[in-house]
């Protein structure tokens, strides 16, 4: 018993000492809930098995602004997380905020010799400055095509449609099948702007859509290819083919789901909530693109990505160096692709998925990763958009863009008080980052 | 003649109020002065680069339609839903005060919506309202009515304001009711004798000595939808659609919260709160003048 008892309390004081020497805590936010924060925490946990003298502190804390405003209010308090996960158009606050340290620098001084080619291309760019990649991206998603093959079935719709004109052929077969609405979208914005002008290489801001300056105006009210896909979106919306549902991806997963709508345009990762309702069979291809597009080019993601905040001390930081290593690693990203649906960040996942065959049973998980990769090297219009304050712009695009499908303003009216109201707000971000 | 109690030269009167000063002081006086010079600055969130702006941040929002349009949102939503709930909440007294057969059933039926959270009170009347799912949306969409709130403003704001007044009538249900027990029942009858009829006697004598619950509960209504139905908006229309549903307090959240823009946001809080403090003043200066105390 006492001989127990002493050995007991000479591990643990061995254990102490070991944990007071080298031990390295922080905290990891992140706005995952439900399974996918039950992923992340499996993944912090076996970390944590696998590295007794580091100790990951995740943390759910809602959505992502709950994240970013929490990290904020900690980091003015000087209590900030030492890792959170931002969401994707909101980069520009934090890579202007000069409160992050950039992975560029933080991974070598720790020694990890990362391959920045091996990741996802227009994830890396999104969040890179000239130095290098300022965030490692994690969970990255991008719109896609998912289509009720039950409902093609029915409405006699043999080949999937690529183009923006056989969607609409599709669409009202669907309806005339007897669905109430042929096609929606989520995030309308990220889907019919941002995902529509890149693979279409147009120009909606000035400097590359604010990729090489955050001094932008935007443009898109003077792109025709633009300004005519919305008209005839309007038409759709009259003839009553494509369904607005909203400004997030809720509504439109839900009818997508309870089978009013045959096709949806929608996040890559909203395959888990499709696979867990749907009573049908369903597939995904890539987003459609215009007749005639020779190369269309890759789409943009969205998603959220990692920043680690400035604050904490070396050993620390020498932590956190250490975990994302282990996030970037084959399996961890496998796992977390697999069970989440975002897609690999890393090309080396990707093909150890492929050639496990993964691919073969779930095809419409590979649609992504293929269409973000496509066309090659982006060149300046399509490695992502970059605005400052990017939710009140999206929100002014939202509203302007309602008011348009609610019939109470023409297209091109809605457009032009769209950029105009935008480019104040960008005039104002400029101003506080005192540029 | 005003009575007078004369405290001489003891600290002791201090000291009590000393705790509610510093709740005052702690949780008014200080946020609201944070507010007042973060209204007049630029600044990044994370609080490294903060420019001295004066009052442009005010000038931008007074110039700008968009808050115009929130204003005349607000304003609207307050007196609208203020009105339905005061008139319900005074008729639904009424009749309970009369009930004669399950009486306290009633009352407590009826003060069960106070004990709601907002947030789930704008949740349940979005499920009713629902135009894929909802009971009363479905049978809109079936007598012919193109009902959409997600799309259409005015179906969206008819559909907060709903909320939020039967969110806010048994509160005022429960200021009525003890309101008229306090009556005396000789009024009633003695006007009764002289052949008033239950709608005359409701106005001509309820009603006039109820002025001090109803002014009372119009202030009260105000400065509720002015902005504890934050909840509403944020569970059931997040501000749209296009910007029928943005009232003031929402925006603020929005710019600040979610945008990132503390200058502009503090600016509308500030403004905010000169409107209310105006509301109030003006109600206490005109509407209090009918009032009677008896």
């Amino acid at each position: 018993m006492s001989m127990k008892f002493m050995i007991g309390a000479f591990a643990m004081s061995a254990g102490l000492c070991v944990n007071a020497a080298y031990a390295a805590e922080f905290e990891f936010w992140h706005p995952f809930g439900g399974h996918n924060g039950e992923v992340v925490q499996e993944l912090v946990d076996r970390f944590n098995a696998d590295h007794p003298d580091i100790t990951v502190n995740a943390a759910f804390k809602g959505g992502y602004s709950e994240v970013m405003n929490g990290a904020i209010a900690a980091f003015r308090a000087g209590k900030a997380p030492g890792l959170m996960v931002t969401l994707a158009r909101n980069a520009p606050t934090m890579l202007t905020s000069g409160a992050v340290v950039p992975v560029h620098k933080l991974m070598p001084e720790a020694g990890y010799d990362v391959d920045w080619n091996n990741f996802i291309r227009p994830a890396l760019a999104l969040f890179s400055d000239e130095e290098g990649p300022v965030s490692l991206p994690f969970n990255s998603s991008t719109p896609i095509l998912w289509y009720n093959v039950d409902a093609f079935a029915k409405a006699g719709i043999e080949a999937v449609p690529e183009t923006w004109d056989e969607i609409e052929e599709a669409a009202r077969m669907i309806r005339a099948a007897g669905y109430e609405c042929g096609l929606t979208s989520g995030w309308p914005h990220w889907v019919h702007l941002d995902s529509y002008s890149q693979i279409h290489r147009i120009e909606v801001a000035t400097n590359n859509n604010g990729m090489d300056g955050w001094d932008t105006e935007f443009t898109f009210d003077k792109q025709p290819g633009y300004v005519n896909h919305i008209k005839r979106l309007k038409s759709w919306v009259d003839e009553g083919i494509y369904t607005y549902t909203g400004r997030t991806g809720q509504a439109a997963g839900a009818a997508f789901i309870s089978e009013k709508c045959g096709m949806i345009l929608e996040s890559s990762a909203s395959y888990g909530a499709i696979k867990s309702g749907a009573t049908f069979e369903f597939a995904a291809a890539y987003m459609p693109y215009e007749k005639g597009t020779e190369d269309p080019a890759n789409s943009v993601i969205g998603g959220g990505t990692l920043f680690v905040l400035d604050g904490q001390d070396d050993e620390t930081n020498k932590a956190i160096a250490t975990f994302l290593d282990y996030l970037t690693q084959v399996p961890q990203q496998l796992y977390w692709h697999k069970e989440t649906g975002y897609v690999p960040s890393s090309l080396k996942a990707y093909e150890a998925a492929k050639a496990e065959g993964y691919y073969d049973e779930n095809p419409h998980q590979e649609v992504a990763i293929l269409q973000l990769n496509r066309g090659g090297d982006p060149g300046p219009l399509n490695r992502g958009l970059r605005f400052g304050y990017a939710s009140q712009i999206y929100d002014v695009m939202s509203e302007e863009l309602e008011r348009v499908w609610a019939g109470d303003k023409e297209v091109d009216a809605a457009l032009a008080d769209s950029v105009e109201r935008s480019n104040a707000i960008i005039e104002r971000f400029v101003r506080s980052i005192g540029q | 003649m005003k009575k007078r109690a004369l405290f001489h030269g003891s600290p002791l009167p201090y000291l009590l109020v000393l705790p509610q000063l510093i709740i005052l002081m702690v949780f008014f006086f200080w946020p609201a002065g944070q507010a007042l010079f973060q209204s007049m600055t630029i600044s990044d969130p994370f609080g490294f680069r903060v420019i001295f702006v004066g009052l442009d941040n005010f000038r931008a929002l007074l110039s700008s339609s968009e808050y115009w349009s929130s204003v005349r949102v607000t304003l609207f939503f307050t007196v609208t839903a203020t009105c339905l709930s005061l008139v319900s909440g005074f008729f639904m007294a009424v009749f309970a005060d009369r009930a004669i057969r399950a009486r306290r059933t009633f009352k407590l039926l009826l003060i069960w919506p106070y004990a709601i959270a907002p947030a789930v009170a704008g949740i349940l009347w979005l499920f009713l309202f629902h135009p894929i799912f909802g009971s009363i949306g479905l049978f809109l969409k079936a007598i012919g009515v193109p009902w959409n709130p997600s799309l259409i403003g005015n179906h969206a704001l008819i559909v907060v304001i709903l909320a939020a007044a039967w969110k806010q009538f048994s509160y005022n249900f429960v200021f009525f009711l003890a309101g008229l027990q306090a009556i005396p029942k000789s009024l009633i009858e003695a006007a009764a004798i002289d052949g008033a009829g239950p709608a005359t006697r409701v106005m001509k004598i309820v009603l006039p000595l109820l002025s001090p619950t109803t002014f009372f509960l119009m202030v009260m209504n105000f400065v509720f939808m002015f902005f504890e139905t934050f909840g509403i908006i944020h569970a059931v229309t997040q501000g749209g659609p296009g910007n029928a549903t943005n009232i003031l307090v929402y925006k603020v959240y929005r710019d600040g919260f979610i945008g990132q823009d503390l200058g502009s946001s503090s600016a509308q809080s500030v403004l905010l709160m000169i409107m209310v403090m105006a509301l109030t003043v003006i109600q206490f200066r005109y509407v209090e003048r009918k009032v009677v105390y008896a």
